[in-house]
């Protein structure tokens, strides 16, 4: 966690996304949003990745934002974030997408992205998400919320286990949001700050990304894969 | 069937009345060491006098000679005679002695068993009480009633067939044999010499006729193998070879009476085999042949078991040669069955339960033998060792034979599942008939399947389990299969419950593609119907609107659209209070953006209570456009928005700050009527007040759409 909670300005980001107006929209709404960013895009995920090896070198300080489509025409988006999010932590992997269901939403949560955005929402609201996100506070729709209440109480327990629950605190947030709350009405109710309740939903984000692993940790192992 | 009864009756009637016709001493009369004894009297009987028991000497007519009574006196059947000389020496003496006990007082001598030597006068009874007339006598007479009621059945299933005429001349011959038989073998002492000679050669002639009849029934069922011109040799060789015995011309009775009985025997088992070797590729013959083979081994082997086994070993007491009888019908039972065709397809099942339980009980009776005859045990000892290990040793292995030949070609059950799955569930009406068919082919192997020419409601075997008729299943008509297991056996009551089993299972998991199919169906259309009504007008409306942003607006509405018609949401029923919570915080960001404050309080009134789609999309709607409004036109630094659920209703305020709304759009704008009829449509009702300052929107929304066509 930095000093103050809000996270460098990034130098640069990456759009992947293979409608080329929407990419160009999504290039443009980060300029936006970061003045002097340098944004590459691309339209499918080998030529992100074969950039990423020859322009992101391992020691390089990446305050890196990256918009990743998730049907992408060579493959799923997730596997992209998966790949930034084992590289370094820092790396804020944002899903742009049109889907809104469950399976797309935790497959991307597992992955390790930091924010899940709908592609078909106003320049403006697309914007002042994309600067949250960047003030160190994800996004997390009571929607979202509520479906990530709902996944952990009906998750089976051994897998439980192995991935960290969330806390006391963090629940509460969750419950929060998901009635429709902002983060300031939630830190109010809560008689603690914005940035500590910006702090738990980052923290239940890398919980759902770590609980998604040992889940799949586990699984593999099930299966003899490991 | 009436008439068969009715003759049988009277003959039966006939054989009582001989039987209880003859003069009565009250004696029972054993052969004991050579000289005859008297076991037991009638206490009410005309002897009741004589202690018992005592060595019986003589009988004297009043007036007459004494007759020495000889063992030879007492057989029960006079055809084991070395030579007719004897035979008719025992007719003689036959005569003698009835005719003694028929002209009055007699004097019977017997031995006190002091060792002194007495006379007792007896009067015989003119007639024999018919409860005196011992079980040998009962035995036979019920086996010639139950021999010609179990012919006569089968006669008149089958009037015109040679086999079961044949069947029914046996019947018959077999009754003459063994009432004649059931006279002559149980009387006390003796009866008339000539009634005597009668009664034999009709045994004899029924012996005879029985054999000359199932000789050429074995040569005419389940295949005729012989003409009915050849079968007519028969009778032409034996029948005057019986007229040779009873008139005494034969050289000795061995000659005349048991070689034919002999020869006619090996002709029946010489005939059983022929018929063998013939209906081989015949499955439903081979079955018929089998009841019959199958009774003759039993009924054959049961005699030699008890009648002639005892003789050689003479270890156990012989069965008295009347109960012998019982083996006949035995066989005729079993003949019957299989001229009957009964119950064919379980043939193996019910052969191979009695050729085991048979050969258990002759190897617990060979063990036994065995341990007294050559271990020199006691009986009883013998007999629990014998029993002991036919129980650990053979029916276990019974058990083991069993399940290798008959409980074979049955599928465990979850591969059985797995296949009617795979049929089910096969992707075309043709893959799924070519699964089905298949699946039959690997359960039955039946030589031909062919469509049935009748509706089979249920799995039926036909034609005694050589076909077995399926009904219509997996869209595929009702079968009929034909000659299973490569044509070498029948359809079985097991195969037929396999196939009511195969059925049952295929039309549950028919009825549930069905019902998968039609959900799938049913989705598509509402799909479809959903897509056309909403977000095609959001399209249309993009379309043709003037405004960029407007359009755009109606873009992401379509989308937005699309995602909830996706999700399956539009037929359900939403949780008022998320979709609160989704409404906020919408409006809470774009509050945000556009830095108006938001006071909208979330009093807990929704908790429990769901809103229909159309209702949820009106609110929505609603919602968006007044925001929109407020942000758009009003100038107006504050919203205050709230939404309660109150009897059924949600009951939503949006009031602003701004400058109100212009006369114009109150009456005749675009996205306000739009709203009023949207909400009018699901009997809604929505007021605008405007001034005083900013504008007052009140919104009342039934939780349930009230009218059918706002219903997707």
């Amino acid at each position: 966690m930095t000093l103050s909670g809000i996270q460098p300005t990034p130098r640069s980001a990456i759009v992947v996304e293979d409608i080329s107006e929407t990419r160009e929209w999504l290039v443009a709404a980060l300029g936006h949003a970061f003045p002097g960013v340098v944004v590459t895009s691309f339209s499918h995920l080998a030529p992100c990745r074969d950039w990423l090896r020859t322009y992101l070198p391992e020691e390089a300080a990446p305050p890196l934002i990256a918009l990743i489509d998730l049907n992408l025409p060579d493959g799923s988006g997730a596997d992209l974030i998966r790949a930034l999010a084992s590289r370094d932590p820092r790396i804020v992997s944002i899903v742009t997408t049109i889907y809104d269901d469950d399976a797309h939403l935790f497959e991307a949560l597992g992955a390790g992205a930091q924010g899940y955005l709908l592609k078909d929402q106003d320049e403006a609201g697309l914007i002042a998400s994309l600067t949250r996100i960047e003030r160190g506070e994800p996004p997390l729709s009571p929607s979202i919320a509520r479906r990530i209440l709902q996944r952990l109480r009906t998750e089976p327990a051994e897998s439980k286990l192995d991935g960290p629950s969330l806390t006391v605190r963090e629940n509460e947030v969750l419950s929060l949001l998901g009635r429709g709350l902002t983060v300031g009405e939630a830190a109010r109710i809560l008689k603690i700050s914005d940035h500590t309740v910006a702090d738990h939903v980052k923290s239940i984000y890398r919980k759902l990304n770590i609980s998604s692993r040992a889940e799949a940790a586990v699984e593999a192992m099930r299966r003899g894969l490991v | 069937m009436a008439c068969v009864v009715a003759a049988t009756l009277a003959g039966a009637l006939l054989t009582i009345w001989i039987a209880v016709s003859q003069p009565w001493l009250g004696i029972t009369l054993r052969a004991v060491d050579g000289t005859v004894h008297a076991i037991a009297v009638d206490t009410r009987g005309p002897s009741r006098s004589l202690p018992v028991p005592a060595r019986t000497t003589n009988l004297a007519s009043a007036g007459g000679p004494a007759t020495l009574l000889e063992t030879d006196d007492l057989i029960e059947e006079p055809d084991f005679f070395e030579t007719y000389e004897r035979a008719a020496a025992f007719m003689q003496r036959q005569t003698t002695l009835a005719a003694a006990m028929r002209g009055g007082p007699v004097t019977l001598g017997f031995e006190h068993p002091a060792g002194v030597e007495q006379n007792l006068p007896i009067v015989p009874q003119t007639g024999r009480p018919i409860l005196d007339l011992p079980t040998p006598f009962w035995v036979q007479l019920l086996v010639g009633i139950g021999g010609v009621l179990i012919g006569g059945w089968v006669w008149a299933l089958r009037p015109q067939d040679r086999a079961t005429r044949l069947f029914a001349l046996a019947s018959v011959s077999l009754m003459i044999s063994a009432h004649a038989a059931a006279i002559y073998s149980s009387r006390e002492l003796a009866i008339d010499g000539g009634l005597f000679r009668a009664l034999s050669a009709l045994n004899h002639f029924g012996a005879i006729s029985f054999g000359i009849a199932m000789t050429a029934l074995f040569l005419s069922y389940p295949k005729p193998i012989a003409t009915p011109a050849g079968l007519l040799a028969i009778p032409a060789v034996f029948f005057p070879w019986l007229a040779a015995d009873i008139l005494r011309i034969a050289p000795s009775p061995a000659l005349g009476s048991q070689l034919p009985t002999a020869l006619l025997m090996l002709a029946i088992v010489i005939a059983i085999a022929i018929q063998w070797g013939v209906t081989r590729g015949d499955p439903r013959a081979r079955a018929a042949l089998r009841w019959l083979g199958l009774s003759v081994v039993i009924g054959a082997g049961a005699f030699i078991l008890t009648i002639i086994a005892p003789v050689l070993l003479r270890g156990l007491p012989p069965l008295e040669q009347a109960y012998a009888f019982v083996f006949f019908l035995l066989i005729h039972a079993g003949v019957a069955l299989g001229l009957g065709r009964y119950r064919l397809f379980d043939l193996d099942t019910w052969a191979f339960r009695i050729l085991f339980y048979a050969g258990a009980l002759a190897l617990m009776i060979a063990l036994d033998a065995g341990l007294i005859l050559l271990l020199h045990f006691d009986h009883g000892p013998s007999l629990g060792i014998a029993l002991l290990a036919v129980g650990f040793g053979y029916l276990p292995l019974r058990d083991a034979l069993w399940r290798r030949m008959v409980a074979r070609q049955t599928m465990p059950e979850h591969e059985l599942f797995n296949a009617v799955i795979e049929v089910a569930f096969g992707r075309s009406r043709a893959a799924r008939e070519e699964r089905w068919l298949d699946l039959l082919k690997r359960l039955f192997d039946p030589l031909e399947i062919a469509p049935a020419p009748i509706p089979v409601p249920e799995p039926a075997l036909l034609r005694d389990g050589l076909e077995l008729a399926l009904p219509a299943t997996a869209d595929t008509p009702a079968l009929i299969l034909r000659h299973p297991f490569g044509g070498r056996s029948l359809f079985s009551s097991q195969h037929r419950q396999l196939a009511r089993q195969l059925v049952s299972l295929m039309s549950h998991a028919s009825e549930n593609r069905a019902a998968y199919e039609r959900g799938v169906a049913e989705e598509r259309k509402r799909i479809a119907q959903d897509l056309h009504d909403d977000v095609g007008a959001r399209l249309l409306s993009g379309l043709h609107g003037a405004d960029l942003a407007q359009s755009q607006g109606a873009m992401r509405d379509a989308l937005t659209d699309i995602r909830t018609i996706v999700s399956g949401l539009t037929g359900t029923r939403l949780p008022l209070a998320d979709v609160l919570a989704e409404l906020r915080h919408e409006t809470r960001q774009r509050c945000q953006r556009a830095g108006v404050a938001l006071d909208w309080e979330m009093p807990d009134t929704a908790a429990g209570t769901m809103v229909e789609y159309p209702v949820y999309k009106a609110l929505r709607s609603t919602l968006r456009e007044a925001v929109s409004n407020v942000l758009k036109h009003a100038r107006a630094s504050r919203i205050e928005v709230s939404a309660l659920h109150q009897d059924n209703h949600i009951e939503a305020m949006i009031r602003d700050d701004g400058v109100g709304l212009p006369a114009q759009a109150r009456t005749g704008g675009h996205g306000l009527r739009n709203l009023h009829d949207r909400v009018r449509a699901i009997g809604g009702h929505i007021a605008f007040d405007t001034g005083m300052p900013g504008t007052r929107i009140t919104l009342t929304l039934p939780v349930s759409a009230a009218t059918a066509e706002a219903l997707p």
